[in-house]
C-alpha cells in the first residue's frame, strides 16, 4: 500500500493556506514551544515534494529513541538462546552482530516513556495529540488485560487521545503506523491536531529474542510526533508489500525458508524502487538508506541487488544495538541526526522488513529547521 | 580434480536449488544468493562436517566462503 499521492508534481503549496493553530486547545504537560506561524515564504522543497491541496503531507515533527543502558555481548546470551559456537561465530563474523541492549528488569512502560516524552516535547503551544498508536512486532507484549497503548497514553498525560495498538506488519509496523496516523489526521484531524507513534518492546523470551539464522533481537524504543503540513521531515512516499504465504513466521518449512531467502533481496528492492519513484526521485537522489538492523549479510546481498555503493546504507548500529524490533530505523535516524550527519533538504530512505512477511520503504525529506532538530 | 569434501559442499548447495544441475567453482555463492543469509549457518555446518574440523572464526573471512574455489582453498586444501 502506498500513500494516495499519485501526482506529486503539482506546484501547489498546500501549506500556504494553513491557518494559525488555536491557542486555547488543551495541551498536555510538555515543554512549551511557540506556535508556528503559517509559512509565507517560498517553499524550499522541490516541486516533486509538493502535493495537491487536500492531500496534505505527513510531517515528522520530532523523532526520538531510547536504549536501555544495560549492554551485553551476544556470547553472553548464548546459553539463554541455545546458540552454539558456530551459530555465534556466524552472527559475529558474518552478520556483524556484537553487542546489544538487554534489560529484562526494565518495565515495558519505562522503556517506552523516555522516547515518547522526548517526541511529545515538540508539541507546540495550542497543539493537541488526537491519536496515539503503539506499534509492536510481537503480538503479546503484555498480559491480555493490559492495553499498552492506553497505558502509555495515560502515562504521558494523553488521556483524551484515542490510543490503539498496531502490529501485523512486524518490524514494518512503526512505519505503517505513521501512515495510519497520517490518514487519521487527514480524515478527522482539525487545526492543531497531532498524533504520536510509539514503538518499542523487549526480547522477553528466547523465542522472541532469537530469530534462527537471522538475528538476535534487542531492547529499544522510539517515538515520532506527527502532524500534517508541519515543519518537520516530510514523508514523501511509503511503499509496502506483504507476502502472506510466509505468515507462519518461525514455523516455515525449510523449503519456504529457502524460497524466502531467495526472494528477500528482490522484494526489498521492489518496495525501495516503488517508494523512490512515488517520491519523484531516483535511488541516486537518496542521500542515505536508513535500514533495519537485521544483519549485515542480508544487507550485503540487498546492496548487491540494488546496485548501490555499500556506504549508501547505514549499518554502523548493527554491531552496537543489533535488531531492535520496529525501532531500528528511528534509532538509526537519531544516531545520524545526533552525529550531525543528516543533511537539510536531503531525501532519506527508511527501510524495514518484518516476519510474516512485510517489506516497507518510506522516503522522507529531512528539514533541519523542523521539529526533529 | 576437486576433493570429496568440496563435492559434499557442492551437493548441499545443489540440493537446495533443484533447478540447477551444476555449479562452477567460480560462481559467487553469496551475491548470487545460492547461499543466502538464512542458510549461512547450515553452510558452516556442512563445511565442518565435510572437513571434519571446527571452523576457527577468528581466522577466516567472508571472502573464504565466496565461491566453491575459495571454500576449497580455505578448508580442504
Amino acid at each position: 500500500m502506498s500513500l494516495p499521492t499519485a501526482d506529486h508534481r503539482t506546484t501547489t503549496d498546500p501549506r500556504s493556506a494553513t491557518a494559525p493553530r488555536p491557542a486555547t486547545a488543551p495541551r498536555p504537560a510538555t515543554a512549551p514551544r511557540p506556535a508556528t506561524a503559517p509559512r509565507t515564504t517560498a517553499d524550499p522543497r522541490p516541486a516533486t515534494d509538493r502535493r495537491p491541496a487536500g492531500d496534505r503531507p505527513i510531517t515528522l515533527e520530532r523523532i526520538e529513541s531510547y536504549l536501555p543502558e544495560r549492554s551485553v555481548r551476544i556470547e553472553e546470551l548464548g546459553e539463554r538462546l541455545g546458540l552454539h559456537r558456530a551459530q555465534l561465530g556466524v552472527f559475529r563474523k558474518f552478520y556483524g552482530l556484537d553487542r546489544l541492549r538487554y534489560d529484562p528488569g526494565l518495565p515495558l512502560l519505562d522503556l517506552l516513556r523516555p522516547a515518547a516524552r522526548g517526541a511529545l516535547a515538540a508539541l507546540p503551544e495550542g497543539g493537541r495529540v488526537d491519536y496515539l498508536a503503539y506499534a509492536h512486532v510481537t503480538q503479546a507484549v503484555a498480559p491480555a488485560h493490559v492495553d499498552v497503548a492506553r497505558e502509555i497514553g495515560d502515562a504521558l498525560g494523553l488521556a483524551d487521545a484515542e490510543a490503539f495498538g498496531l502490529s501485523h506488519q512486524a518490524c514494518v509496523s512503526s512505519l505503517g503506523a505513521i501512515e495510519v496516523l497520517g490518514e487519521l489526521l487527514r480524515a478527522e484531524g482539525g487545526e492543531g491536531a497531532y498524533a504520536l507513534m510509539v514503538t518499542g518492546e523487549q526480547a522477553y523470551s528466547p523465542v522472541v529474542q532469537h530469530v534462527p539464522n537471522t538475528s538476535i533481537m534487542a531492547d529499544a524504543a522510539a517515538s515520532c510526533l506527527i502532524t500534517l503540513d508541519g515543519e518537520g521531515d516530510v514523508v514523501r512516499s511509503f511503499a509496502t508489500r506483504t507476502l502472506g504465504e510466509y505468515a507462519q513466521w518461525l514455523e516455515l518449512t525449510p523449503e519456504q525458508n529457502t524460497e524466502f531467502g531467495e526472494r528477500y533481496g528482490g522484494r526489498i528492492a521492489e518496495v525501495i524502487h516503488q517508494a523512490v519513484e512515488e517520491a519523484g526521485l531516483t535511488l541516486d537522489d537518496v542521500e542515505l538508506v536508513i535500514p533495519h538492523n537485521v544483519n549485515k549479510l542480508a544487507w550485503r546481498q540487498t546492496i548487491k541487488e540494488l546496485g548501490v555503493a555499500p556506504e549508501k546504507v547505514f549499518l554502523d548500529n548493527v554491531p552496537r544495538y543489533s535488531h531492535t524490533f520496529a525501532s531500528d530505523v528511528f534509532v538509526n535516524y537519531t544516531t545520524l541526526r545526533d552525529e550531525g550527519r543528516l543533511v537539510d533538504g536531503a531525501p532519506y530512505l527508511l527501510v524495514s522488513v518484518g516476519l510474516g512477511a512485510t517489506f516497507g520503504a518510506m522516503v522522507i525529506t529531512h528539514r533541519a529547521g523542523g521539529g526533529t532538530r | 580434480m576437486s576433493s570429496a569434501g568440496i563435492d559434499k559442499v557442492r551437493d548441499w548447495i545443489l540440493g537446495r536449488h533443484p533447478e540447477r544441475t551444476e555449479l562452477a567453482s567460480d560462481v559467487d555463492l553469496i551475491e548470487s544468493r545460492l547461499v543466502d543469509s538464512l542458510a549461512f549457518v547450515e553452510l558452516v555446518y556442512t563445511i565442518e562436517d565435510a572437513a571434519g574440523v571446527e571452523i576457527d572464526f577468528d581466522n577466516i573471512d567472508i571472502e573464504d566462503f565466496q565461491t566453491l574455489a575459495t571454500i576449497e582453498k580455505a578448508f580442504f586444501a
